[in-house]
């Protein structure tokens, strides 16, 4: 059986999308579609309109009365919605039989399976050539593949730039050469 | 400096589809702690952790992805709000003025050492533990006479040479250099356009099997 995945208060979603005359809100709802179209796999972007609307709603209800939007903290809001709503949808499918044996997450972005499993092995080779690298490095190339900067790599675990250019291009440079000798071409 | 090109990309896409998982040992970290992490506003040593865990958890890792697009500054959506980070030494306005007194500290003086050595040794012996590059980072270099020059490492040392795109693709690998100096090839830098920089590191291998490898270094090429 396939749950509903109705979000709660749709009209009033809809409400909030449409006549909502707060600027915060509505670049926050933007930046979180935004944020859901470029990072989630297919078969959460089917959701997408529901997955924002749930995650605004919660943001409206937590601050009911309060019409003094800190941007900062509305964006934690709702990102910490965001992610709680797509684990709950996921949860919720891995417990539904027949959303399991047919769960491939990317299924619907490619119809070519072959594509799709090298697309897998590429993505399981990284993961264990970074596990092998020692931590600085694994450390660093792994926030410059999420996509950080080196400045932010830098920022993030307490290097200066120098060291972090130096450890991203080490550790790039042992990943290529790991991915090469499994036969690995990126 | 951004190591980002075709190549870079397709690692970004292709890590970013690893098979989905989850760590294995359970406890994945809340939704806030992981915002907390990418804003900066967690010690190094706990961000490290997390780093770590997104490498066996591609769901943390996505909501990594996440966090970071939704909590990134873009001026065509919002223009005030900023993550408040734990540092923000790297925006000071004297940066520049920092970076420009350590790049005279770097490359003059070697060149005084070389000047006062210059009697009693004609060849200049850097610290046995640093191979630095005599040349201005990111000085442009002609096409025709690109020479890359770096200190001596210890007496009797060999050197490997390694120059590479800003997308890391190699352009020159040479080993058992006997100078701490190369002239790469104009057909090496083919590739390369005008204006654009290459990055090249030194590897000193001493006869004592020690080996002393140099930061990165940058050039560009016209």
């Amino acid at each position: 059986m396939i749950r509903s995945e109705q979000p709660r208060g749709r009209e009033e979603a809809t409400l909030l999308r449409s006549e909502d005359s707060s600027a915060p809100l509505t670049a926050l709802r933007a930046r979180l579609d935004r944020a859901v179209r470029a990072i989630c796999p297919p078969d959460l972007l089917a959701n997408r309109d529901d997955l924002v609307q749930e995650a605004m709603l919660r943001v409206m209800h937590g601050h009911e009365g309060n019409r003094e939007f800190n941007t900062s903290y509305l964006r934690k809001a709702a990102y910490c919605a965001l992610v709680d709503e797509i684990r709950k949808r996921r949860r919720w499918r891995e417990e539904s039989v027949e959303e399991e044996t047919a769960a491939t997450p990317f299924r619907s972005a490619s119809p070519n399976p072959e594509r799709i499993a090298a697309g897998h092995e590429t993505g399981e080779a990284i993961r264990r050539c970074l596990l092998a690298l020692i931590a600085s490095r694994r450390r660093a190339v792994t926030l410059y593949l999420q996509g950080h900067r080196v400045p932010e790599v830098a920022r993030l675990l307490d290097w200066g730039v120098k060291k972090a250019e130096n450890l991203v291009f080490r550790g790039m440079a042992d990943l290529r050469k790991c991915l090469s000798s499994r036969g690995v071409r990126p | 400096m951004s190591f980002e090109s075709e190549s870079t990309r397709r690692l970004r896409e292709q890590f970013a589809a690893i098979p989905r998982s989850r760590d294995p040992a359970g406890g994945c970290p809340d939704a806030d702690r992981i915002w907390a992490a990418v804003t900066g506003e967690l010690s190094a040593e706990e961000t490290g952790l997390l780093v770590d865990h997104t490498l066996v958890c591609s769901e943390c890792a996505e909501a990594w992805r996440l966090a970071l697009e939704i909590a990134r500054p873009s001026e065509s959506l919002e223009g005030s709000a900023q993550p408040q980070p734990r540092h923000r030494f790297w925006s000071s306005p004297w940066i520049p003025l920092a970076a420009a007194a350590a790049l005279v500290l770097l490359v003059l003086v070697p060149a005084l050492v070389l000047r006062e050595s210059a009697p009693s040794d004609p060849v200049l012996r850097g610290s046995d533990n640093e191979i630095e590059s005599l040349l201005e980072d990111g000085a442009l270099l002609p096409r025709d006479d690109f020479v890359l020059r770096w200190s001596p490492g210890p007496e009797g040392a060999t050197y490997r040479l390694t120059v590479t795109t800003a997308g890391l693709d190699l352009l020159l690998e040479r080993r058992e250099l006997a100078e701490p100096a190369f002239r790469v090839p104009p057909e090496a830098l083919s590739g390369v356009a005008d204006g654009e920089r290459v990055y090249w590191r030194v590897e000193a291998a001493a006869p004592d099997g020690s080996v002393i490898e140099s930061p990165v270094f940058r050039a560009g090429v016209q």
